[in-house]
């Protein structure tokens, strides 16, 4: 049976079932592509997994926190500005000699951002391309843990593809319909505008299958730690403070004893224009939208910063 | 003699410059708890294995598992067992030991543990680990319900010696002797605690060091060491509590050097901390010093580490 020659509403319900084939492989096929690895992701750096769960962002964001923290950082004329409009201020570095006693390389090139007072967000912006950020992106990419850059353009094409079967189908019935002398076709062109809309809608994770898995193994290592957060104290003597917002984000930092994370929260951007928020845009367990890993740096980070819990 | 005079004072030196060289084989570890998971994934460089407590996972959701599985992945990881009740004067059922097999099939550590106590009798669960009378009798009842766990979870377990307030009533065999039945029957290893031999030593009135000579230290691979303190007993004397919430203090290091200057087998020293946690540095420097004993011992040794006795 070819199915051009469906009558009317017998094509529409076969191009609603075509139309939802086709976005149900599309999203399956989201995690195409990993690279699987047998090598150890390290367990031992905060910020490899606070770069895992936000990318570059959460990762420059978190391991300021963690210099502000332990006082290496501090902000400048913040006075009694509300928590909203702390990231306008500057953060400097409090000694400049503690550059070469920081054990990690990306709290170093934060100090170095900041030895003369700089605005917090464009600040923290630039070092997205810092070389560290850079490093934890290409280790977690060898390992397997984020999709690789060609990967998600795989997917982009995949969704190409997609958006061409969809159309085409419709035009070529279109096309039949109208060499038969029929014109009622509106409401095939609005199924397939909705379905090439809804394709372009589908995002690629910014994390593999194993990527999931490994930050998951984190959250339930450390979720005593979430539990017990309001009882952390300021001041640097543990770690605590970074692990729980590497793992859990910065929202999960109890803004009482920690107000100088606000400072560091990037606010959710009004859902006009914002990319993260498609009708099939991945959003995993923790309601961190994956989405904003894979994209940072080209916008699409905001959102993201404060959502990890 | 000349020769283990320089090995000490080269075990000296090490202690002093490098004390974090490995002695040879030798591991020192930590027991996992939630508390300590920032500070323990943070120093896995100085960290060689981690003791997991595996009742905590029996009812476990399959994340939970998934995260102990990872973290397995990196880092040596020995399940140490508290309910079986192994050395009961009964047989201990299978549903007992069931739960350690479930587990054991799933993560694959490196190896299993349980206690030298009963902790059930007359179906009552007392809640706590209790010494059974050290009788022949017990011996063999033990030793069979050891050899059905081992059967049963797959592989042999480690069996640790407990701490006592008072000699359990009824006994006929020094503890020492008792331990020794055991472990040949059931030809199983000791997991050997060192506060718990200086506890019983204390209260019992007898040399620590004297019991660490009467027990077969071939079949010595782990040890743990923790802190305690004195308490006062209703007839006025003082006691050592095994309290895990305190320092070790320096007699254990000292049958720790002991220890290692006789056992023929790689050691894996495990520190137990269950409460009260100090800054990690502080645990860090006990491993440390655990090391240094461990090395001190080894250059003690007259056989070689690792050659049959």
């Amino acid at each position: 049976m070819n199915p051009f020659d469906l009558r009317g509403p017998e094509f529409l319900l076969f191009y609603i079932c075509f139309a939802s084939v086709v976005l149900l492989v599309l999203l399956l096929s989201r995690n195409f592509g990993g690279v699987a690895s047998s090598a150890k992701a390290p367990m031992d750096d905060p910020y490899f997994v606070a770069f895992l769960r936000g990318g570059e962002s959460e990762c420059v964001r978190v391991a300021t926190l963690a210099l502000m923290d332990r006082g290496l950082l501090s902000i400048q004329g913040s006075g009694s500005a509300p928590s909203s409009l702390l990231s306008e201020s500057r953060l400097v570095a409090s000694d400049p000699q503690a550059i070469s006693a920081v054990r990690r390389h990306i709290e170093k090139e934060i100090l170095e951002a900041f030895q003369t007072a700089s605005r917090i967000s464009s600040t923290l912006e630039a070092l997205h391309y810092c070389s560290a950020c850079q490093d934890y992106g290409a280790r977690l990419e060898q390992l397997g843990l984020i999709h690789t850059q060609r990967a998600r353009e795989a997917f982009r094409y995949r969704i190409w593809v997609a958006v061409a079967l969809l159309s085409g189908v419709a035009l070529l019935k279109i096309l039949i319909a109208i060499s038969r002398g029929h014109s009622n076709f509106t409401f095939l062109i609005l199924l397939a505008f909705l379905a090439s809309y809804l394709a372009t809608r589908v995002v690629s994770p910014f994390r593999t299958p194993s990527g999931e898995r490994f930050l998951e193994s984190f959250r339930s290592l450390f979720d005593s730690l979430r539990r017990r957060a309001s009882m952390l104290r300021p001041g640097g003597a543990s770690t605590d403070l970074v692990w729980l917002a590497s793992i859990f984000g910065l929202s999960a930092v109890p803004g009482l004893a920690f107000p100088h994370a606000s400072a560091l929260i990037i606010r959710p951007v009004p859902a006009a224009g914002s990319e993260s928020s498609g009708f099939f845009s991945n959003t995993n367990s923790s309601g961190t939208f994956s989405s904003c890993g894979g994209g940072c740096g080209s916008g699409c980070g905001g959102g993201c910063g404060g959502c990890g819990s | 003699m000349a020769v283990a005079a320089v090995a000490v004072a080269a075990a000296d030196a090490v202690g002093a410059g490098a004390e974090m060289m490995p002695a040879s084989q030798d591991r020192v570890g930590i027991g996992w708890r939630p508390e300590l998971a920032a500070g323990i994934l943070e120093h896995l460089d100085e960290i060689n294995a981690i003791e997991v407590l595996a009742d905590d996972f029996f009812d476990a959701h399959d994340r939970e598992i998934r995260a102990l599985k990872t973290l397995a992945s990196q880092v040596p990881v020995m399940l140490h067992g508290v309910a079986m009740g192994l050395a009961a004067s009964s047989p201990v059922s299978e549903r007992f030991i069931k739960p350690m097999a479930w587990l054991y099939e799933r993560i694959r550590p490196e190896s299993w543990s349980e206690h030298l106590a009963f902790v059930r009798a007359g179906g009552i669960e007392i809640g706590h680990l209790a010494a059974p009378p050290r009788t022949l009798q017990n011996v063999e009842c033990a030793s069979q319900n050891i050899r059905r766990a081992a059967e049963i979870v797959g592989a042999k377990p480690s069996m640790e010696n407990i701490a006592t307030l008072i000699v359990p009533p009824g006994s006929e065999l020094p503890e020492s002797a008792w331990t020794a039945a055991i472990l040949e029957a059931a030809d199983c290893d000791l997991l050997l605690d060192l506060h718990n031999v200086l506890a019983n030593g204390s209260n019992h009135s007898y040399n620590p060091a004297s019991f660490l000579n009467e027990i077969p230290s071939e079949r010595i691979r782990g040890i743990h060491i923790a802190g305690g303190r004195f308490i006062s007993a209703p007839d006025g004397r003082s006691r050592l509590l095994d309290d895990h919430l305190h320092d070790v203090p320096d007699p254990v290091f000292d049958l720790l050097q002991q220890t290692a200057a006789t056992c023929p087998n790689p050691l894996t020293v495990i520190l137990e901390r269950d409460g009260a946690y100090p800054p990690i540095p502080e645990l860090l420097g006990q491993l440390r010093r655990a090391r240094l004993a461990l090395t001190r011992g080894r250059a003690q040794q007259k056989v070689p580490l690792g050659m049959p006795v």
